[in-house]
Order: structure tokens, then sequence, then C-alpha cells
């Protein structure tokens, strides 16, 4: 069976947490008329304030390749969660650990802004694509029918995905008009990423 | 030297886009082809209309004069390219440094997206008088590389050039304030094609004055062409189809036809349509919407939302969709009262309002006061001004013109349709086209 004798099946790229809401809509928009969405996420590094993505999106988080990455890896462990995790302990048994451990934090997080993405975020997108390539055989993107390049830094990803499947069709328009004339067949209810109480989605599963 | 003067014409938007200015370069194409003239047009490559804009009409080509050839230079996609297999290996690699590179060849270019259309367009133009010379180029914006390019090809050739100003370049039409910062590029470059400029055309008088103001070298040189309708879009026989006047037993439709933007007042349209059909005077009231919503296919969905158009209109407000070039006609005809919805203040005509008075019907404006088209619409026996933005007047207004179709005057209504006759898009070409030929043949001399 090909894919194009199932329902469409879209596959999102996101490196960065401020293409969430756009991708949130596009899959509210998409999935409502039976299109099966799921996206690759980069929430190893600067995701925390990111929105949740949207229930009905199936997620493929990179987050671990991401912080086994040599230089991420060395970095954090040598900078940040030794040292940290040292004082933690000696708080409360050695005098000066505490303010010791406030003064790392406060170092470890002016550095982490002023060497650490200065550094790495301009190679970040680069860094990504091999990890993510070495796990395309994971997505089965043999047989699916479209990938969103979500924002500019998956371009590259998206750049090898389309060299490796030229059955696909890859894009930077995040349009789901692509999809307004196939019907209405699972009205999905108001989803509001910002409510606490909102149901729970699926946990993101590693790539 | 040709008996038959020949024309290059610049036109970016021309058939088989259906963007909105495309009427008045083709109507312009045919009026010089069937006075004579040889035209050749240079237009914007299908691929921008079927994928950048994601919107075409083709049966608009077959209403243009076969005698005018069509050529379409090369433009550079790079702003507007989603397809990531098209990217090239460079931009696919390194998309970031590419930007930066593709951002940092633009400080020498034309300051405008379609500079690469322009560039080729010279090239294009300039082979093509090299093959058989051109008496006269023309160039209608935006996009105001048509403009640069019409300037730069008058140097190259030695030949008179002059620009259409369909639209306003430095002007910011909505907030009536400059669109460029003081000492932008695009001020030389207006100065620089408008000194040299046999002529430059302007869609009302307003527009006229405030260039002329601004650059008083050229000002003797500035004209108004106005806009017009076209007699084929709007056919007279499907006009009257529409059946009898509303009378009290069938309800009143209002319509608006036309792209919908975000620069139009629609809440207050829909705020004083509500409050008009609340009063229960005229029962069964309706508001259909027909048109294309934004200019860019990927404009639709945020207006839908912006506007409630799925869910949240008031009752009896209708959003028809687009409606085809051959059945304009009967949605006017459809129609009781035509509300003429306008963005901008006294430097907006909109060519749709020529198009309304030709109908004979009520026109109810729902624009700021003080619009170019009031010049217009105050010799329109049949128009309606609520004077203000506010609910209530646009209400007042709206029920006085469904009391007007009620009523259906024949005399009021042949007095309006007979206004309309004189703004044909070609009696508003005419002194332009033979101001041309004097051109051409003076430079014949």
């Amino acid at each position: 069976m090909t894919a194009t004798e199932t329902a469409p099946r879209v596959v999102l790229l996101l490196f960065r947490n401020g293409a969430v809401k756009r991708a949130n809509r596009y899959a509210a928009y998409a999935c409502e008329r039976g299109v099966r969405v799921e996206a690759v996420v980069a929430d190893g590094q600067r995701w925390g304030r990111a929105l949740e993505l949207h229930p009905s999106i199936r997620v493929h988080s990179l987050a671990a390749a991401e912080n086994r990455m040599p230089l991420v890896w060395l970095y954090e462990t040598l900078l940040e969660r030794l040292p940290g995790g040292l004082l933690r302990r000696l708080d409360g048994r050695v005098p000066g650990a505490g303010a010791a451990a406030r003064v790392h934090r406060r170092g470890a997080s002016w550095l982490r802004r002023n060497l650490f993405w200065r550094v790495y975020g301009p190679v970040r997108h680069q860094a990504l694509r091999r990890p993510a390539v070495r796990r395309l055989g994971r997505l089965d993107l043999e047989h699916a029918d479209l990938v969103v390049c979500a924002d500019e830094s998956t371009v590259p990803l998206g750049w090898s995905i389309a060299k490796r499947y030229p059955h696909l069709a890859v894009t930077k328009a995040a349009d789901p008009q692509v999809f307004a004339d196939r019907p209405v067949t699972t009205p999905l209810g108001e989803w509001d990423p910002t409510d606490p109480d909102r149901p729970k989605r699926d946990p993101y599963l590693p790539l | 030297m040709p008996d038959r003067p020949r024309l290059l014409y610049l036109a970016y938007y021309f058939p088989p886009s259906r963007a909105s200015g495309v009427y008045r370069a083709r109507a312009t194409a045919n009026y010089f082809a069937e006075a004579g003239w040889d035209v050749t047009v240079l237009r914007a490559p299908d691929r921008f209309f079927t994928d950048v804009v994601g919107s075409l009409d083709e049966s608009l080509v077959a209403t243009v004069d076969p005698r005018i050839a069509t050529v379409q230079p090369h433009l550079d996609f790079f702003p507007w390219e989603q397809d990531v297999r098209r990217f090239g290996a460079f931009r696919g690699n390194f998309p970031f440094l590419a930007k930066r590179v593709h951002a940092w060849k633009q400080r020498f270019k034309f300051p405008d997206v379609y500079n690469s259309w322009g560039d080729s367009a010279v090239e294009e133009g300039l082979r093509l008088h090299r093959e058989r010379p051109f008496d006269l180029v023309l160039a209608t914006g935006n996009p105001f590389s048509a403009f640069a390019a019409a300037y730069r090809l008058g140097r190259r050739t030695g030949r008179p050039y002059i620009v259409d100003y369909r639209d306003s370049w430095t002007l910011d039409l909505f907030t009536n304030e400059d669109a460029f910062p003081p000492g932008h590029r695009a001020w030389r470059w207006e100065r620089r094609i408008l000194e040299h400029a046999a002529g430059a055309l302007f869609v009302n008088e307003a527009l006229r004055t405030w260039h002329a103001d601004r650059y008083p070298k050229a000002a003797d040189r500035m004209h108004v062409v106005l806009n017009g309708w076209d007699p084929d879009v709007l056919d007279s026989d499907v006009l009257d189809t529409g059946g009898p006047a509303p009378g009290a037993d069938r309800p009143l439709a209002y319509a608006y036809v036309g792209t919908i933007t975000k620069v139009q007042p629609v809440k207050p349209l829909f705020d004083g349509f509500a409050r008009m059909a609340a009063d229960g005077r005229r029962p069964g009231a309706r508001l259909d919407l027909y048109g294309h919503l934004g200019f860019f296919a990927g404009s639709q969905a945020v207006l839908r939302t912006e506007f409630g158009l799925d869910d949240g209109v008031p009752d009896g407000i209708a959003y028809r969709g687009p409606v085809a070039k051959a059945d304009i006609g009967r949605a006017y005809a459809e129609s009781d009262v035509l509300v003429f919805l306008a963005g901008g203040s006294k430097y907006v005509t909109s060519g749709k309002v020529f198009e309304y008075m030709a109908t004979g019907k009520p026109i109810v404006s729902v624009h700021e006061p003080g619009c170019a088209a009031e010049e217009l619409l105050a010799g329109y026996p049949l128009w309606f001004a609520p004077g203000s933005l506010d609910p209530v007047d646009i209400a007042r207004a709206m029920a006085e013109a469904g009391d007007a179709a009620r009523r259906a005057d024949p005399a009021i209504a042949a007095k309006a349709r007979e206004y309309a006759a004189s703004f044909t898009r070609y009696r508003a070409l005419e002194s332009f086209e033979a101001r041309c030929r004097a051109i051409v043949e003076g430079g014949r001399r």
C-alpha cells in the first residue's frame, strides 16, 4: 500500500520553539481533515519555555541526541553539572558552599548566554542535522507525503531529506490550506497549550 | 521608422494574473493595440501567479487583443521560494548565509523585491529594441521595478518613457504618510525617474497634486488618467436579469463585490449592517461578500479568522467567495444595494467604484470621509454616504439605500447609468493615447 492510498502523512521539522504555535495551528487544521501529522523537534536546548505541541501530533524528540553531542555534553558536564552537583552536595556541610553554589548558578547562566550560545547557536542547525539524518530510518519517510520545514534552521535537514527521498515534497510553507478540500472527519475541540488543566498529551518519543 | 508606433509596456501584473490592477493594464494594452500601436507587454512569469500569488484567471487571457505580444522576463524567486528541493546546494545547506548574501546584494539594487524582474525586463527590452526599435516605453507600478526598468530603457535607447502610478509608491495611501524614511533610496529613484520621464500618470487629482508638490520640475508632465469600468466584464444584459425590484415581500440584498483586505473597515460595516437589520423594518435583509480574501492565497485563513467569517459574523452576513469574471454581472444583478467598502482616505479612488456606478444601483459608502472616490460618487444620483464610520451612521445610510432600492425609480436608475457611462476605461484612455502619439511624433520630427 502506498502512502497516497492512506491518509496523507506530514512530518513537521522544528528546531526552534518559535515555530510551535504555527505547527499547532497547522496540525489542528490538518488533523481535523484526517491528515496524520508528526513532528521532529530539537527540544534538548532552549526549549524550556516552549509551548506544548498539539496532542494530535506524534512528536519525535531529538533532545537526547542533541544533549549527547560532544560539545554540548562536555560543556554541560564540565561547567554546569559537575560543579553544580558538587556544590549542592557540600551545601550545609562546608561553610560558604551555599553561597558558592549561588555564584556558580549565576556564573553558569551568564556563560550559557554569552559563551555557549554565541558559539553553539550559529552552528546548532548544522550540528543537529547529522544526528537527525542518522535517525531518519525511524521516521519511515518512505510512507510520508510531505515534509514541512517549520523554521529556517531546519532547512539543512530538509535539504538532506529531499536528497534521500526523491518522492517526498519538502517545503518551507506551513500552509494547512493545502488540505482545504478534504472534509472535516474528526472535529477537534478547543485546545489551549497555556491552560494548566488541558488534557495530557502522549510524551514525546525519542528519535 | 515603421508606420505603426511601437509601444513597450512594462506591466508586471497582466493576464492571467487576477490582481486588481490587471484591468487597467489590460485596457491600456488593448486600447493602444486597437488605436494602431504595435504593443509588446513584459509581464511577470506564470510561475509567480501559480506558485507565489496562488491564483490566476486564465479566462482573462482570451480578453487580451491577439495582436499584443507578451514576454515573461526572468524573475529570481529567492524571496518567495518555498520548495526546498529548488533551493540549490548553497541555500539548502547554508540557509542563513544564503539569506545574508542575498540581502547584501540587494543593497546595490533597486529597492524593491521584484528588482530581478526589472533587470531582466531591461535586457529583454533592449534585445527587442535591437530587433525592431520601440517608439515609447510605458511602465505601470506596482511593482516599481517596472519604473526603474523604464528609466533605464529610456536612458539606453534614447526613447521617451511614461510611468503610470496605478498605485502609490512613496506615499502610504492608508496612513497618508511617507512610505519610506528620509534618505531612503526610493526617494532618489523616484526623483530620477520622474524628472526624466516624458509623463507620469495618476489615478486621481489628489495623488497628482501630492507628487507635483514633491517633484515640481516634473509637475507639468503629470496627468490624471482615471480608472474606469470594463464593459466586457459588466454585461448590461446580465445586469437586467436580477428580477423585479425588492418589494415588501422580498428581502433586500446588500452586496460587496471585490477583494477583501484588512485595510478595509469590515468591522464597522458588519456592525452597521447588524444595527440596521436589528430595527426589524427590513426583515430578512442580507449582506453578501463576493471576492477573494486578500491578494495572496496564504492570507485567506488569516482574514477569515480576523473577520470571524466562519462563525462570528452577525446574522444575515455571508461570505460567498470569489466570483469568476464571467459571473460578476450575475453577482451584481442579484444585489439590490452595493456597499462601497474602501480602505484609506483622500488618495484612494478604487477601481471598483466605477463598476458599482455602472450597475445603476444604490451605493452605500463605507470608508473614511474624504476618500477620493467621493468626488466621483458626488455626481451619482443613488449614492448614500454615512459621513463617518460610526455603525449608527452606516446603518442609517444602508437603510436609506435599501429604501431607494425598493422604490426602484427607473428614471433615477437610467440617470445613474448614464452618468456611469462616461467612466469606461477606454474613455479614460482616449486623451492619454493622443498625448502618447504626440510625444512619439514629436520625437520622430
